[in-house]
């Protein structure tokens, strides 16, 4: 098939964003090219490389790096994140340029933000007010939910994000540890809620309920879990043309601003252009901040829509830690999924004026490995051996959060002087998590004693450094005032008005809760904008 | 439960002439010592004089003639061994002829000192993994280490450690036999949908004082 080089809409990035802005347009009738920097992978190739690996915890091994398209490697480190600031292992992130994107890899929590986390600065005197409101996007959150399929709490428990529907599926019975979690500290002044999650709770959309493979880090075997991989497919299906390893590495704008060619290397090193009408940014928050920053021209000199000097700052993500305690009772994690409950009750309040909001999420993965490390470091061997991995394998409990953090135009992803190796370069990031998060991290680690202490924890080991959450947040931020902000209230960037932005980067504040939905959402919303300016509309 | 296929030797190793060599190795050291029979520990014990005439230089003179024989018997008697040294039996000899090769193929003297641990455990007195293990720890550390290096890998699947790590079984990992009536190795699925509601049994016995607290995993 020869390959179009004009479209309606070029799509850059194919993860869920991209994927569902495809999808949409090319099923309404529209053309539409999707540009895809990385490889195609099978599920099955990704799952053996998993069974293979030596380092079960590294969540990008599986997906080997392409050499024209680099992300990042951790084991051993490839340094394409080059990495500043006193925070900067903080920022130490994980994303996949592979076809479909980082959903690959995703605890599938599915959260709406709350609509004060739209409102930040209005309600609380922090942070930023979004350009468009939780009403706005109530319509899109529930069609998003139904695209990706998620399963939520259907019993009347409030999440504090309003509804006007059911959930599409109905959550997923909770595993033993998760019920124990919810009958204790629920009568003890938490709230502990059933997580949604873009996990099958019954057959849906062809794919199968899930069976708790305990695999949705690196890769659900069995697609109960959603991934990005899904609208891509149901994308090309509607004629959508998909073309892999395509760099895209400048944007051509014109002289009225509007963008009229992606230029990328193909996988022989070629340069390649293509034209459309609308262009759809969609290559996560840090890759589609470099493809702006590499397009700079005489007129645009800090870059592409970025007439603000927005772009690249404001990052964010959800600053973790932890906690690891044996219980005084056999839980056994690892049944089921592994992720289905969180703790909610410091979601929203007046406290957000002075410190963050957060999640804190218990973890059902199996700990078969730790335990079997931490029992082999003892010397044993044996029916001692055996013994001790069961019992730390029926008795481990490990607690994790995610943190607010304010947006911060300090922090911020610049070009590097490094690299790769089509002599693109790297994105640089300066990265410093302040006092309204570690405030709260503090409270965070009281909550985690206290945790403990009602399930008669022992060999209480706090995990006080700030892990990384892969949520990328911030780099192209939403807002009214075109002087302060790159993108406006439809993810249009001010400065070209067929220039879209469907990628995380948009989100003004980064809440406590994962941001897959509302990218979802926002890129539905998107999409919406696009058929009604084709003329596509329903 | 059928499961599916092992992990696959990464391209390279079978057939690698480094590995080779170190096979080599650890089939010159059993030839050296002249001390495999077909009668197990009674003919290592009989042959083997001390432990320490085995630590001597790896590089022997002794030509291999009928290395596969040898090499065999060198699967055969690490299986023995493993055996003894984990309290598992039996043990997939394809597994353990595999491990050998991943530990003499990271260890240049690993094929002496499998020799060495062959003799001190044909000549002790006790067989139970544990005792063997503390004795060992106590009265012949550098031995200890290899024991525990032998038992690790059956335990975690995998031999050596960063960017030498590599994985030798996955769902065949003896850590998952301590727990498989109640979870499954991570990405294989246990039951029908649901079952994890179910409340698993309870393990009540108390966590082990560590008996070598610096005892270091290979």
């Amino acid at each position: 098939m020869s390959e179009n080089r004009s479209a309606d809409i070029v799509v850059i990035g194919s993860g869920v964003a991209g994927a569902l802005v495809a999808s949409e347009l090319a099923q309404a009738g529209a053309s539409v090219l999707m540009l895809e920097a990385g490889p195609r992978l099978e599920r099955w190739r990704i799952v053996e490389n998993y069974r293979n690996l030596a380092n079960k915890d590294d969540n990008q091994r599986p997906y080997p790096a392409s050499t024209l398209a680099p992300h990042p490697e951790y084991g051993p480190d490839n340094n394409y994140l080059v990495l500043k600031g006193p925070d900067a292992s903080s920022y130490s992130s994980q994303y996949l340029r592979v076809v479909g994107g980082t959903t690959w890899h995703w605890a599938a929590s599915a959260w709406r933000y709350l609509p004060n986390d739209f409102r930040m600065q209005s309600v609380y005197g922090v942070g930023r007010d979004w350009a468009i409101a939780y009403d706005d996007l109530e319509p899109y959150y529930y069609r998003a939910e139904v695209e990706l399929g998620v399963s939520g709490p259907n019993d009347g428990t409030d999440l504090g994000s309003p509804r006007k529907q059911a959930y599409p599926m109905d959550h997923l019975p909770l595993s033993y540890i998760d019920q124990r979690f919810s009958d204790v500290l629920n009568v003890n002044g938490y709230k502990l809620v059933s997580e949604p999650v873009a996990r099958n709770s019954r057959p849906y959309d062809t794919r199968p309920t899930c069976c708790g493979n305990n695999n949705c880090m690196p890769i659900c075997p069995i697609a109960a879990m959603y991934s990005g991989i899904v609208h891509v497919a149901k994308a090309e299906r509607a004629g959508t043309q998909l073309i892999a390893n395509a760099v895209v590495y400048r944007l051509e704008v014109d002289a009225h601003d509007k963008i009229v060619a992606a230029l990328y290397f193909d996988a022989n090193g070629n340069s390649q252009r293509v034209t459309g009408q609308y262009f759809v940014l969609a290559a996560n928050a840090l890759e589609s901040v470099k493809i702006l920053l590499m397009s700079s021209t005489d007129k645009w000199k800090n870059g592409l829509a970025n007439s603000s000097d927005q772009v690249g700052r404001n990052l964010m993500d959800h600053p973790g830690t932890g906690v690891t305690f044996l219980a005084n009772e056999s839980l056994w994690p690892g049944r089921g999924p592994m992720e289905m409950t969180s703790i909610v009750d410091h979601r929203d309040g007046p406290f957000r004026r002075d410190w963050a909001a957060k999640k804190l999420h218990l973890n059902n993965q199996v700990q078969t490995r730790h335990a079997t490390i931490k029992a082999l470091a003892m010397g044993l061997t044996g029916p001692k051996l055996d013994q001790e991995i069961r019992y730390r394998s029926a008795h481990t409990v490990n607690i994790n959060s995610f943190h607010d953090i304010l947006p911060d135009p300090e922090n911020r992803m610049r070009l590097s002087d490094q690299k790769d190796a089509l002599g693109l370069p790297r994105p640089e990031i300066t990265y410093q998590i302040g006092d309204y998060t570690k405030r709260s991290a503090v409270h965070t680690r009281e909550s985690y004693g206290q945790i403990a202490a009602l399930f008669g924890g022992t060999e209480i080991s706090f995990d006080d450094h700030f892990a990384p959450n892969n949520h990328l947040m911030g780099s192209v931020i939403m807002g009214r005032d075109p002087r302060d902000s790159v993108v406006d209230h439809e993810c249009r960037t001010h400065d070209h008005d067929n220039l879209f932005l469907a990628t995380s980067g948009v989100m003004a504040s980064a809440s406590s809760v994962n941001c897959t939905l509302t990218i979802a959402a926002l890129s539905l919303h998107i999409a919406d904008t696009l058929k009604h300016a084709l003329g596509k509309s329903a | 439960m059928t499961l599916l296929s092992e992990p696959r030797v990464p391209a390279g190793s079978e057939g690698n002439p480094s590995l080779e060599k170190r096979r080599f190795l650890v089939q010159t050291g059993l030839a050296a010592g002249t001390l495999l029979g077909t009668g197990g520990w009674i003919a290592a014990i009989s042959a083997s004089g001390s432990a320490q005439a085995a630590t001597g230089p790896v590089e022997s003179s002794v030509p291999v003639a009928g290395g596969a024989p040898v090499e065999a018997e060198a699967d055969a008697q690490f299986l023995v061994l493993s055996q003894t040294l984990t309290g598992h039996s039996p043990l997939d000899p394809i597994l353990a002829r595999r491990y050998l090769n991943a530990l003499s193929f990271q260890d240049t003297t690993f094929g002496m000192q499998f020799i060495a641990l062959l003799k001190v455990v044909a000549l002790s007195p006790v067989m139970e993994p544990e005792a063997l293990a503390s004795t060992l720890d106590q009265q012949n550390p550098d031995l200890g280490k290899v024991l525990h290096r032998i038992v690790s890998a059956w335990y975690t699947g995998v031999v050596g450690e960063g960017a030498n790590a590599q994985v030798i079984a996955y769902q065949g990992a003896l850590m998952f036999a301590s727990v498989d009536d109640v979870l499954m190795p991570p990405s294989y699925c246990r039951a029908a949908p649901f079952y994890w509601t179910a409340k698993p049994p309870q393990v009540t016995t108390e966590v082990t004082t560590p008996s070598v607290p610096n005892a270091t995993p290979a």
